[in-house]
């Protein structure tokens, strides 16, 4: 496998055109995918993967195949998104102000308060609504199925920090799809 | 095993990961205790939920974006880049653009706009984004994006043959993610047809219908055209 990416990306390297398409078509569903819910939205989701795509054709010559094409593709989508949402500390702060006073109205509850059917659309929508520190572990462990100390490495943060997030993502999922409202 | 002791067990007991002893143990302590058993179904719930998330599909626009931007790069490669057709599609989207917004579909499309931004007017004077706004606006608005829809659906019907099959099937896969979503946001109107956030989930999935089908009747047009001018065969696969 790691010999086929290699050749991949030499191939790149040298000008073949068609070896780049082939390393997008490979990879853009799964990365999409990724960035798509980290983002929140597709109109975010499709620029940033074509900035990491851009990212990657720059960055294809320091590849040298100690993981795969698609881990290191992967490291390189997360490590991108966080820089994004980083840029945008403001704008984010103020969504996890709004988050966070939230969590603290959420009632103590004896009975299932989320219903059975969650919505795909509510829940899409509630996942695009968390602070983007949780929201990134929670794709990660949850939608993504990594485990904790993968994302750790992936974030470099420790497991306990990955596993924490993941924790209030899921307990202000639960707000939210409670019809929990500040 | 107290509440606070589950607690601090309880995602790992959601995940399925906690070794026998200690889930044998937060099983003796949620058959006693109701909050703590609400959490966790919540929390099952929402897990599985998550796990059953439709994936999504960038467009095709995003490759011939990305294409473009390495082609005038720096480094980019040479026009060797992408095939034929593909150069051609590229260099003739915008015009395909201008052509299809003076044509039938621009006629169709501008009347929405207008609509939309008078809505749009209407809600920031009644309250900003949450409010609702009035039903027969709401129903005259969707009325005319199921109208321009419908027009670019039998378009890209009709001219689907244009299309490459990489293309076509990732169209099929975008409006099936799209009509999902408007089916859930009509069916949320139906519950509660006064909810400002199913309008504007409603209006938000109808648009991206009508941009995707309008990217793709700009893609069919700019084939069409290559294909008449003799430059590149249009169902070349060259896009695999």
């Amino acid at each position: 496998m790691r010999a086929v990416d290699l050749e991949l990306v030499h191939r790149c390297q040298h000008g073949d055109a068609a070896a780049f398409e082939e390393v997008y078509r490979a990879h853009a569903g799964r990365l999409y995918n990724l960035v798509f819910r980290m983002a929140g939205s597709a109109h975010d989701a499709e620029d940033l993967l074509q900035e990491i795509f851009l990212l990657a054709h720059r960055k294809l010559g320091s590849f040298r195949g100690d993981s795969s094409l698609g881990t290191w593709l992967y490291r390189l989508a997360v490590n991108h998104c966080l820089d994004v949402f980083r840029s945008r500390q403001a704008k984010m702060a103020r969504a996890t102000e709004s988050l966070d006073e939230e969590g603290a109205a959420e009632p103590a509850a004896t009975s299932p308060m989320v219903p059975t059917a969650v919505s795909r659309l509510d829940l899409e929508r509630a996942i695009a609504r968390l602070p983007a520190g949780c929201r990134t572990a929670f794709v990660l462990h949850d939608v993504e199925g990594f485990e904790h100390n993968e994302i750790a490495k992936l974030l470099g943060v420790s497991e306990g920090t990955s596993k924490s997030q993941v924790h209030k993502a899921r307990m202000k999922l639960r707000a939210m799809l409670s019809g929990v409202t500040p | 095993m107290t509440c606070q002791e589950y607690d601090v067990q309880i995602d790992d007991y959601v995940d399925g990961v906690l070794p026998e002893p200690l889930r044998i143990e937060c099983e003796a302590h949620l058959s006693a205790c109701t909050s703590c058993r609400a959490l966790t179904t919540d929390l099952q719930t929402i897990r599985q939920a998550t796990r059953e998330l439709e994936p999504h599909v960038p467009s095709p626009q995003v490759w011939y974006r990305l294409a473009a931007a390495i082609d005038a790069g720096p480094r980019g490669f040479s026009t060797a880049w992408l095939g034929g057709w593909q150069r051609a599609v590229i260099g003739s989207v915008t015009c395909a653009v201008l052509i299809a917004g003076l044509s039938w579909v621009g006629g169709r499309l501008a009347p929405i706009a207008r609509e939309h931004d008078r809505v749009a007017s209407i809600a920031s004077t009644t309250g900003g984004d949450s409010a609702p706004i009035d039903a027969a606006e709401f129903s005259a608005v969707e009325q005319q994006y199921t109208a321009a829809i419908a027009g670019l659906e039998d378009i890209t019907r009709d001219q689907r043959a244009t299309l490459d099959m990489n293309t076509a099937d990732v169209l099929t896969a975008n409006l099936k993610v799209i009509d999902s979503a408007i089916g859930e946001s009509r069916a949320a109107l139906d519950r509660e047809p006064d909810n400002s956030v199913a309008q504007d989930s409603l209006f938000e999935a109808l648009r991206d219908k009508l941009a995707l089908l309008q990217d793709t009747v700009a893609i069919i047009s700019a084939m069409r055209q290559t294909n008449a001018d003799g430059t590149a065969p249009v169902d070349t696969g060259s896009n695999q």
